[in-house]
């Protein structure tokens, strides 16, 4: 490349810095991409071109070496890894979110029904309850240069939240009850909006400790019929699951049950003992089916609540 | 299976054996057959396989099942002489990559003797032979339905694709017929066709969902067949696949809408590119093919940057 012109051109096309180097190393190539095309270096007429053209420059050189996907919405550069999930890995990308990449690409329909799934909280839950879940921002369809096809996602970061897999000791029932108020608030919200989550785990439910906040993530597994189960969890699974591969709310308010229950673990008193037994039928018809009128029994069951400070 | 190279000669061998003999291309069927060939008979299948080989390391699935009841007049006798092409133009197009093609029939559970033949994913001439031993119905009730979902039910619960499972690459299915789906999946035709024990009924919808899973699905009804311009069954069949309902004014031109229509979807080509590589190819149906298509324009797959894929032992269970 010799002149302005052609480097515009060039610099326009590219997609990565890569792509800019000629086989040079990256800080000489960048500089001289700088001569050429600095605002600085061209004369009034090209200044606004040149200007556009140096920003682009910039970026890709920034860009260099990081992972950088670009879609119609927006341009993800992903950073460090946050979590590894049962499929899926999730890395951090600017703006406060986190790309879900599955490993293995016979996930992808696990990860199209997560998607699927927060959409329609989205766009038929009650906003108010939004909270209960993360927001999704994109799902798309990535391609390697193996052919490999990946569902990713695109979903909000919820900071200062932890997954109730990390308490290491046996939960004070008095610091359960606002987990387990919650948690029914949230499925009966997501109930209302026509989905089932269908695998609620110990890994699946995140705490915020401080303002006794709670949300459900990895929708992953909501649908009928139920594709797959958490392998080490599969003892939580009621049995039509295991069965006849439906879930209803009643399957979610089973697993919620279980759940709290093994987070207390034999500190609970006999009343809440009942309660739990109550709701962990092997027919799923016979449990309760509206988390929220069961929530109103939790309550009464509760009594007057007091505010009692957690941490972990 | 799936394995095997689609050896020009030997089709034309094949075809010039029937043409030479004076039998149609359907001698099975003309024969008085009254029964599924024992290649294409569903029953007691466990799974048609499309696998990977050395042969053929990136396999592309697609399969193509048509109604052979009597709406459809001639057109299962045009289709089986077309559908032949098939594979010759993806594979000279470069629009799958290794296909595998699975040819079978659907008729009515309800009132036929043959209501589903499925064959297997074939890569050469055998793909030829399974055309000519489908059965035709002549038969189906006048109640504008036939037993699409028990195909369906079948192509969900009965495949097998190594494309899906290693490559997250969805299978192409196209149905070619006049008439809708019966609401459920019956138990009693799933006991009687394909041997499986099912609980209770499954929803249309519901096994869509599932077929959904293992390939993308679509929908051809030629203009040419009995109900082909029959509005409430096209209603139904967009409620249930969307856009991938495609109107085919030209019988002729089916193999090129199967193979542009994959070709979008494997992303090897925008619908342009597509329709001018027919115009080159001296195809005279790019104009039904443009307009059968023109819905299925969509957006682009996401190239370029290294996924972070992580090396994890997978934490799921299939059910």
């Amino acid at each position: 490349m010799s002149t302005f012109a052609e480097a515009v051109v060039l610099i326009e096309r590219a997609g990565t810095f890569t792509e800019l180097t000629g086989g040079r190393v990256a800080e000489e190539a960048y500089r001289s991409w700088v001569k050429l095309v600095h605002p600085d270096a061209v004369g009034t007429a090209e200044r606004a071109t040149a200007t556009a053209i140096f920003a682009k420059l910039s970026r890709l050189y920034a860009e260099r070496g990081a992972t950088v996907l670009r879609t119609s919405h927006g341009t993800y550069r992903v950073g460090d890894l946050v979590a590894t999930g049962d499929i899926a890995d999730l890395s951090a990308v600017d703006g406060g979110w986190l790309v879900k990449v599955p490993r293995s690409p016979a996930d992808n329909d696990l990860m199209a029904a997560e998607a699927e799934a927060l959409q329609r909280l989205r766009d038929k839950g009650d906003p108010k309850f939004r909270p209960y879940a993360p927001k999704l921002i994109e799902s798309f369809v990535h391609e390697g240069g193996d052919r490999k096809r990946r569902r990713v996602t695109v979903l909000e970061r919820l900071d200062g939240f932890v997954p109730l897999s990390r308490l290491d000791r046996e939960l004070d029932w008095r610091d359960a009850a606002w987990m387990w108020r919650r948690l029914l608030t949230g499925l009966g919200w997501a109930h209302r909006a026509g989905v089932v989550h269908g695998a609620v785990v110990e890994e699946h439910v995140l705490i915020h400790p401080g303002e006794h906040g709670l949300a459900l993530v990895d929708w992953c597994y909501s649908g009928s019929p139920v594709a797959a189960v958490v392998k080490r969890r599969r003892d939580a699974y009621p049995p039509e699951v295991l069965k006849h591969k439906t879930a209803t709310p009643a399957t979610d308010i089973y697993m919620a049950t279980g759940l709290m229950t093994r987070l207390v673990g034999d500190g609970l008193p006999a009343a809440l003992r009942r309660f739990a037994d109550g709701c962990r039928y092997d027919a799923p018809r016979m449990r309760p089916q509206d988390a929220w009128r069961l929530l109103g029994e939790l309550d009464e069951l509760l009594g007057p609540r007091k505010f009692r400070p957690f941490t972990l | 299976m799936g394995s095997g190279r689609w050896s020009t000669d030997v089709y034309s061998a094949a075809a010039s054996y029937r043409a030479a003999s004076g039998t149609s291309a359907f001698a099975y069927s003309d024969g008085g057959a009254r029964e599924a060939h024992p290649a294409l008979d569903p029953h007691g299948v466990g799974k048609r396989e499309s696998r990977d080989s050395d042969e053929h390391p990136l396999s592309t699935p697609i399969a193509v099942l048509f109604d052979v009841t009597g709406s459809m007049g001639g057109v299962p006798r045009t289709l089986q002489t077309k559908l032949p092409q098939l594979l010759g133009l993806l594979t000279r197009k470069g629009y799958a990559t290794d296909p595998h093609i699975l040819f079978g029939a659907v008729g009515d559970a309800t009132c036929d003797r043959v209501p589903l033949q499925i064959g297997q994913f074939e890569s050469d001439n055998r793909m030829d032979e399974d055309l000519a031993r489908i059965v035709l119905e002549g038969g189906g009730g006048g109640q504008k339905t036939e037993s699409y979902e028990l195909a369906m039910y079948f192509m969900a619960r009965h495949t097998a694709l190594d494309s899906v499972v290693k490559r997250g690459r969805r299978g192409y299915l196209f149905l070619i017929g006049d008439e809708m789906p019966y609401p459920r999946v019956s138990p009693r035709e799933v006991k009687k066709v394909i041997g499986d024990d099912l609980g209770e009924p499954i929803g249309t919808e519901q096994i869509i969902a599932e077929l959904r899973r293992s390939f993308d699905v679509y929908y051809l009804i030629p203009a040419a067949a009995g109900w082909g311009g029959d509005a409430e069954i096209r209603k139904r069949w967009r409620a249930l696949l969307g856009q991938n309902v495609l109107e085919l004014d030209d019988l002729d031109a089916v193999c090129e809408t199967i193979a542009l229509t994959v070709g979008l979807g494997e992303d090897a080509i925008d619908l342009d590119a597509g329709l001018a590589d027919l115009v080159e190819a001296g195809s005279a149906h790019h104009g039904t093919v443009g307009k059968a298509l023109a819905p299925l324009q969509r957006g682009a797959v996401v190239r370029g940057g290294a996924l972070p894929v992580g090396d994890a032992a997978s934490g799921n269970e299939r059910l």
